[in-house]
């Protein structure tokens, strides 16, 4: 045990550190990586989840963190913001799996049943309310780009803002808004909104 | 209801992450940071995995059969010394503006020596580093909020100063999780203070080392940099990452002042290559050392002795 391994920071020690600082000091000191990885480890992974299903997830999360882990050295650190960087790894795994991921919407539009794990048995009751409502999303979902669902999902799903978006999926700001504007109608016109577009059978 | 809103509900709740998962998870990252880390368990597995496969002990094994059994009266021995000889060092107390600065080399096992300067501020709770290959402005490593063991050392010179209430510190303080001994704890305190804690702390910890079972002594070693030294070595439970460590604080046989540690395996590390074939790095194998080749309280940060 030398000084330096024993005063490796717990996660809530590091509070007072950013991303960006922590990302900077894993440069000499590797262990304070894996403070980012108990601060990020969890929404990356719900997020994920809700894309994929869980077990992808747990592939991918480990594979975002090593990868993250390894271009450390390449990290912006005028980013304070960790998330849009690993959301940004996260995103290239999940594209290898595009197309698992539109057959699981696919098959949640046409049966009304996920092929992701079933939720919580709380929530069953308003499942069964929301379904005609989700298999809509599901088709329009399903129909989307991969770049319109990314944008879409990154800022619904992983909370980013659009600054954060672009930097994830390294696009110009104005790109994720005219990708958003597009997602966005195709999932109003999925509900029957103002543009209706004939993305799903049961229309 | 706004689409946003509809899309942000769809399948919101997916379950978390299980624990098993997230384990795993950490895990591969933490064998990518051990591997990737210079200055600890440096290439562990890479190397281990190659030529050093006889994971044959640099510096000294510890647990091989010439390791003096644990004879308490050795053990009382030596650290009541040690005790003595804390209680009698001359000591100033350092002014809250200045640091502790300490040069201390590390040994990761298999790789070439490494040097950091590091400067503790007396008062509050700053920490920087420098290494002498990248000179310049040191870099702060503490993060404000405590660290346990502490390292600050406005914690470590008030620290309690009776051995059991200590012991009970180390307790009270210790983060959920946290899987190491009270005795590496301990010298994790001593190698932060650098040999300038005030001298009724540097006792108590001692005191407290006598109280811990199964801690045993052992004379005629040599430290890091090829000083002669005292071994004191505690029980091997704790771990640190996923590998069980214990630890040897070396001391001055003169003196009787800290000179630096060494930890090393306790059992087996047991592992599973890329390729699938099963290798052991034995208890005993060094893990890390360190000594402390410069100390003293200086004005201003940056500043040598």
């Amino acid at each position: 045990m030398t000084a330096l391994s024993a005063m490796s920071p717990s996660p809530d020690q590091a509070g007072g550190l950013s991303d960006a600082e922590l990302v900077g000091q894993s440069r000499t000191h590797p262990e304070r990586f894996a403070v980012l990885f108990e601060r990020h480890s969890k929404p990356i992974h719900h997020y994920v989840a809700r894309r994929l299903g869980t077990q992808a997830a747990d592939d991918i999360v480990g594979e975002t963190f090593l990868i993250a882990f390894g271009r450390r050295a390449t990290y912006d650190v005028d980013q304070s913001r960790a998330l849009p960087w690993l959301y940004s790894i996260a995103t290239t795994l999940i594209a290898r799996h595009h197309r698992d991921e539109t057959r699981y919407l696919r098959a949640l539009q046409r049966t009304g049943v996920d092929p992701l794990p079933e939720p919580l048995a709380d929530q069953v009751a308003t499942r069964v309310a929301a379904q005609a409502q989700e298999r809509r999303i599901a088709g329009a979902l399903a129909g989307l780009s991969q770049g319109d669902r990314d944008v879409l999902l990154l800022v619904a799903w992983g909370d980013l803002t659009y600054e954060e978006t672009a930097v994830a999926l390294s696009v110009p700001i104005g790109t994720v808004r005219s990708r958003l504007h597009r997602a966005r109608r195709s999932v109003r016109a999925a509900l029957g909104g103002d543009h209706p577009v004939d993305t799903s059978p049961e229309d | 209801m706004d689409e946003m809103q509809i899309v942000k509900g769809l399948r919101s709740s997916t379950p978390a992450i299980t624990a098993e998962a997230d384990d795993l998870a950490r895990a591969r990252l933490l064998a990518a940071v051990h591997a990737s880390d210079g200055r600890r368990t440096a290439v562990w597995r890479v190397a281990m995995a190659g030529a050093l496969a006889a994971a044959v002990a640099i510096g000294f094994t510890v647990m091989g059969t010439s390791s003096e059994p644990s004879a308490d009266a050795a053990v009382v021995q030596v650290l009541d010394h040690a005790t003595r000889a804390a209680s009698a060092r001359p000591f100033t107390t350092p002014r809250p503006d200045q640091w502790v600065y300490q040069h201390v080399r590390t040994f990761p096992q298999h790789l070439a020596a490494l040097d950091f300067y590091r400067w503790t501020r007396v008062g509050g709770t700053l920490i920087y580093e420098m290494l002498p290959q990248s000179p310049g402005k040191p870099t702060r490593v503490s993060t404000g909020a405590p660290m346990f063991p502490p390292q600050d050392y406005a914690t470590l010179s008030t620290l309690p100063t009776k051995p059991s209430a200590l012991l009970g510190w180390l307790s009270a303080h210790r983060p959920a999780g946290d899987t190491t001994t009270d005795f590496q704890d301990l010298t994790g305190i001593l190698t932060a203070g650098a040999g300038l804690l005030p001298p009724k702390v540097e006792a108590a910890i001692f005191q407290a080392m006598k109280k811990l079972p199964g801690v045993s002594v052992r004379r005629g070693v040599k430290d890091p940099l090829g000083r002669a030294a005292i071994g004191v070595i505690g029980t091997g439970d704790g771990r640190v990452g996923d590998v069980a460590l214990n630890v040897m604080v070396l001391l001055d046989p003169e003196t009787y002042g800290y000179l630096g540690n060494e930890s090393f395996l306790s059992a087996d590390d047991v592992y599973r290559t890329k390729e699938g074939v099963t290798k052991t790095i034995k208890a005993g194998t060094v893990d890390d050392t360190s000594a402390i080749l410069e100390r003293g309280i200086v004005n201003a940060l940056g500043q040598k002795p």
